[in-house]
């Protein structure tokens, strides 16, 4: 009897179960196709949504899809944001698969192949001026357009903005922003990354440590709390890249942005907010002709490229002058200069450099500035009386009035040359001695033999052992001494402003660590190990905030993460794409990153702020996915 | 005199061996004991220098002193029962009842020791009901845990029922076994069988095993023989520690099939920034990541996947090696020198290697991972089978097949391979461990499943960049993937004495 009764509770208890699985089950079905578009967090606030409604209209009823596409999102190592953005594409309905590649290399040849939907990826105004925030990706002809995108319109405008004048290309700039995102929806904004330097306030006096928007970290400036330390003590940093592409300007990439920035000086710089300065260049200060199309630089006198010698920099007592000035211009511009030059698209523009003295015409030339001639307005900042220019650097001393001046054309006007020529790729080479090295290459290119010819400033002439050969000569405040596997050694140049009391270096020595791993990196941070340390992930913060030591500071980049399209998919359709757009939940990827991370409208965002925002919005999420199902009849 | 006193105290030792109950008692207040402590001290305030008395830790640690301090009243005085008449008390066998209780309080040591010590003998049947009973009661407990939670999940109430209802079958079943046995109706127990096997679709393998061990008892004609398969079962049951192992998997199979009904998965897999690195509470037992996910759902859902990867892993090389191993032994010559130097390459490469190099040529996938895993293990089972076979093939009982007649491939398959598989079977136990933690290691360097998915080495690889500010993040699925390692090592140990045919 009790047998029979334990197997009468048992298949009781098996009925229970499932007569509450079907009931159950009936539920689910009818309620699941409406609440999955739904997000948990609906940011956008009263006002909007009533904005976003009427945008709607009232017009018909909207359009479940059948069946929602299942696309493939693309990433390049990170995985903290593949997380957050599935999240939020799965939240909008997608059904969305994730391919998150280890390298860069893997990541474009998946994109070349076109074996994505989406890829998450980013874009850097490295000059801060607003035609470089879209051209090189957005303009049909650009040289990293690889997505593909080729609309007439958008090059129409890019090409307008670029030839204004910063009064007159803000709107322009704006009309882009709308048509692009707005209208045609060529990316999905993602955020803008914040940029952050962590530095050790008990070594270094925290006010020398810059951290600015767009242009690369600098080293003149640098003090340490004592004085006393500055010879003895070299200044400790790290980087990722142990393969440095070589110490010349124009070859430079993320590896050694840095150095060729602290390495060679150019005629004018960015400062910490993006603004075209002369502080710490080679002029003491520029004209632009009221045609909006000739530049006057005028050159300082005390900066001299230095050597090194027995293993130590030196000053080679050779002034750089107008005619290296030219010289790097020139090669800047010219594709053929060395093999696969990567930047010279950027001097397009550029009609020609030349070293300027016929002093005369200078006084009859208008310059933008408020009625003054071009000579007035570089006589202001002069430390003497402009008496003579001469052609000859050797010549130049401008206590007795003998000055240098360089003067740049542009084919047409385009005033944000001044930002290509801060960019890196712009930094003054010793004619001489580049033309010494590479001669073999200039007299004939086609033999040139990547394995066994070593151009000017490779790293093969200064790593350290048997081909030590360093032949470096460097116009800026510092040069590499030597490197191996897991240091680069830089020191100052003696003839850098040797007077000028904020620009000319004073800390000896630089010794740049390369340290792969970034919790490695941020361990040797805080054992002392190095002294400063860029962007250090969010989790880590409030570690840091609890040790007074440490000091961080923070500025937003030029840094535009977003989705890029593959248009040759699902997302042809541009409703698909303003439903990924709306469904890009920004302040809910900045609060994932723990503030880390900026809203964004476009890539000009960062660098001219026109106030766009483009809010998530689960109802316009639901909108396009209705206009995409009636057009595609799914 | 010393001499004499040595040997005295060596047969006492001897003798108190024989009990497990003892040796469950001891494990039970050792266990029990050292719970509360760590209970005590994450319940102490350093900053105010005492205890906090109402958090939920200190009366839980209160809850495990009391069958420490049973347990070992209990051993003490089990201990001199059997030192004056050679057995344990009746009143100690009595009042163990009162450990099973705390069952409820999560001290599964404490009710292992009193199932153990109430009974005098101990049939398989009851070892297993017990097992069986325990299991189900630690996943209605672990899923209780919803209750904290905001929403219960779709199916929790009928789920929920029908696990009690599973744990009052039985308890019924106990004592109709109790019953079949006094009165020696055990043909009836036929019911009970079929019912219990019913009730291992909860993923309760005991329930199964307990059906089927009734049901062949019963269709075996003569009740003398015994069943080989029961009787290594039996010696497994005798080992402690290898029924603690069995129970672990056991439980996480039975959570892992049970979690479709009683957890949310959305709780694992989807972002709630209102709820980002909360520390342990009630209602996130284990606190939230980096985007607001329970660590604790997460870690119930990651046992399948892990559980998943680590058996099909395993079973892929055991069945491909072992088929390889034994057409090699048993064939020999050239084609035994064919297959295994070709494996012998494959050996050749580290295993890390081989299983990195797979997973970054055809990408990161659970799918590959599997593949990947089971490609670098057949060498090894290879060579296990092959030495077994030819160990076993030189016996009598081959000779005599061969004799008759028998065909090459039949007495490989009929007699050598039935014959071989013990060393497999605990090699396999063995590296369904290592299969997981090569998983969780994978999805620690981002070569394993994807992010998003609760893997535990993915838990894991998220709470490592926290481990200085939220370190329960990494350590909670650390201790999971320790546990379920040590379980499958624990298993393998006890079914290598069980087969061993020198313990039998």
């Amino acid at each position: 009897m009790k047998n029979l009764r334990s197997i009468a509770i048992c298949l009781f208890s098996v009925a229970i179960l499932f007569t509450g699985c079907y009931k159950k089950a009936d539920v689910e079905n009818s309620s699941t196709s409406n609440a999955s578009a739904v997000p948990a967090i609906t940011p956008a606030s009263s006002t909007d949504e009533a904005e976003s409604n009427s945008a709607i209209g009232s017009s018909d009823e909207l359009a479940v899809p059948k069946e929602m596409p299942e696309i493939t999102v693309l990433f390049n190592g990170n995985q903290e944001m593949s997380v957050v953005l599935q999240d939020l594409l799965e939240k909008a309905g997608f059904k969305v698969a994730v391919d998150i590649q280890p390298d860069n290399a893997s990541f474009y040849t998946k994109v070349d192949a076109g074996n994505f939907d989406l890829a998450f990826t980013y874009w850097t105004t490295t000059i801060g001026s607003p035609d470089y925030s879209v051209r090189s990706v957005w303009h049909s002809d650009g040289s990293r357009n690889s997505y593909h995108i080729n609309d007439p319109k958008l090059d129409e405008l890019i090409e307008l903005g670029a030839s204004q004048t910063p009064e007159e290309y803000i709107s322009t700039y704006s009309e882009i922003e709308d048509y692009m995102i707005g209208e045609m929806a060529y990316a999905a904004p993602v955020d803008i990354q914040m940029k952050d330097i962590t530095l050790n306030a008990s070594i270094l006096d925290p006010e020398s440590v810059r951290n600015p928007k767009s242009r690369a970290f600098q080293w003149e400036v640098l003090r340490y709390n004592d004085p006393s330390q500055h010879e003895t003590l070299p200044f400790l940093m790290s980087q990722v890249a142990a393969d440095l592409s070589p110490m010349d300007p124009i070859r430079a990439d993320n590896s050694t942005f840095q150095f060729n920035t602290n390495c060679y000086i150019r005629l004018v710089n960015l400062t910490d907010s993006d603004e075209i300065t002369t502080d710490a260049s080679l002029a003491y200060d520029y004209a632009i002709g009221d045609s909006g199309s000739d530049f006057y630089f005028l050159l300082r006198d005390d900066v001299f490229f230095s050597k090194v010698e027995n293993g130590h920099a030196v000053n080679t007592g050779e002034r750089v002058g107008a005619e290296d000035a030219v010289y790097s211009l020139d090669r800047a511009k010219d594709k053929n200069s060395v093999p696969n030059h990567p930047n010279y698209s950027q001097y397009d523009s550029i009609d020609k450099n030349e070293v300027f003295t016929d002093l005369d015409s200078l006084k009859s030339i208008p310059s933008k500035t408020g009625g003054k001639s071009v000579y007035d307005v570089l006589q202001e900042a002069a430390p003497s009386a402009i008496a003579s220019l001469t052609d000859d650097k050797s010549a130049a001393n401008n206590s007795g009035g003998v000055y240098q001046i360089v003067h740049t054309s542009t084919k047409y006007p385009f005033p944000q040359i001044l930002n290509v020529l801060a960019h890196t790729s712009s930094g003054v080479l010793s004619k001489d001695q580049v033309e010494k090295v590479n001669a073999k290459y200039i007299s004939d290119p086609d033999s040139y033999n990547v394995q066994t010819d070593a151009l000017y400033g490779e790293q093969s002439w200064y790593i350290e052992g048997e081909g030590y050969d360093n032949n470096l000569v460097c116009s800026g405040p510092y040069i590499p001494i030597k490197k191996n596997d897991y240091q680069c050694i830089f020191e100052l140049n003696p003839g850098f402003m040797p007077t000028d009391e904020t620009y000319a270096p004073k800390i000896k020595t630089i010794d740049y660590k390369f340290i792969k791993d970034a919790e490695t990196a941020f361990s040797a941070l805080r054992a002392g190990e190095i002294h400063v340390l860029y962007t250090i992930s969010a989790s880590k913060f409030d570690i840091l905030n609890s040790d007074p030591t440490f000091m961080t500071k923070d500025t937003p980049s030029n840094i535009y993460h977003y989705l890029a399209y593959n248009y040759n998919g699902v997302f042809s359709n541009i409703n698909l794409r303003k439903a990924v757009q709306h469904a890009i939940d920004q302040e809910l990827v900045a609060l994932a990153f723990q503030g880390r991370r900026v809203p964004t409208y476009s890539p000009i965002t960062s660098v001219l702020s026109t106030g766009k925002v483009l809010k998530a919005d689960p109802d316009m999420v639901a909108y396009y996915l209705s206009e995409w199902a009636k057009e595609t009849g799914n | 005199m010393n001499g004499k006193n040595q040997f005295l105290k060596k047969a006492q030792a001897r003798k108190l061996q024989r009990f497990p109950e003892l040796n469950a008692l001891n494990i039970s207040w050792a266990a029990s004991f050292s719970l509360a402590l760590l209970l005590l001290f994450n319940s102490f305030d350093w900053e105010l220098k005492g205890f906090i008395v109402d958090s939920p830790a200190f009366y839980v640690a209160a809850l495990y002193l009391i069958p420490a301090g049973l347990s070992l009243s209990l051993s003490i005085c089990s201990a001199r029962g059997i030192a004056r008449s050679g057995a344990i008390p009746v009143f100690v066998r009595r009042i163990s009842l009162l450990l099973a209780p705390f069952a409820l309080a999560g001290n599964i040591f404490a009710a292992i020791a009193g199932f153990t010590t109430v009974k005098k003998s101990k049939s398989l049947e009851y070892q297993l009901l017990t097992c069986a009973f325990l299991n189900n009661l630690m996943v209605i407990m672990t899923a209780s845990l919803n209750f904290f939670k905001d929403s219960l999940p779709d199916y929790f109430a009928p789920a929920i029922s029908a696990l009690a209802f599973t744990l009052a079958f039985y308890l019924a079943a106990m004592a109709a076994l109790h019953r079949a046995q006094k009165t020696g109706g055990y043909k009836r127990l036929y019911p009970i069988a079929f019912a219990s096997i019913l009730t291992a679709a909860t993923g309760n393998i005991f329930a199964l095993i307990l059906g089927l061990a009734i049901i062949s008892k019963i269709r075996s004609s003569d009740s003398n023989r015994t069943i080989e398969w029961i009787e290594t079962l039996r010696r497994i049951f005798r080992n402690y520690m290898a029924v603690l192992g069995m129970l672990v998997i056991i439980f996480l199979v039975t959570l892992s099939v049970c979690s479709i009904f009683t957890f949310d998965y959305a709780i694992a897999t989807t972002n709630d920034y209102s709820n980002m690195l909360k520390p342990p509470s009630l209602a996130f037992p284990f606190g939230t990541d980096d985007v607001g996910r329970c660590v604790f759902t997460r870690i119930v859902f990651g046992a399948r996947i892990s559980l998943f990867i680590g058996i099909i892993a395993t079973a892929i090389p055991l069945i491909a090696g072992g088929f390889l191993g034994s057409v090699a032994g048993n064939y020999g010559s050239k084609l035994d020198n064919g297959i295994m130097r070709i494996l012998d390459i494959f050996h050749a490469v580290p295993s890390t290697l081989l299983t990195i190099a797979i997973v970054a040529a055809f990408g990161a996938s659970t799918f590959n991972l599997i593949i990947a895993l089971s490609l670098s293990n057949i060498p090894v089972y290879a060579r296990t089978m092959r030495a077994q076979v030819m160990v076993v093939s030189n016996n009598e009982f081959v000779e005599a097949a061969r004799a008759c007649g028998r065909r090459k491939y039949e007495i490989l398959f009929k007699h050598i391979i039935p014959n071989s598989l013990a060393p497999m079977i605990v090699r396999a136990s063995v590296s369904i461990g290592i299969a997981v933690l090569s998983t969780s290691s994978l999805s620690y360097l981002g070569l394993g499943v994807e992010p998003k998915i609760p893997e535990w080495g993915n838990i894991l690889k998220v709470g490592s960049k926290y481990l200085e500010t939220n370190p329960y993040l990494a350590v909670y699925p650390g201790i999971f993937i320790i546990i379920l390692v040590l379980a499958f090592n624990f298993l393998g140990d006890g079914l290598r004495d069980a087969l061993d045919p020198k313990m039998k």
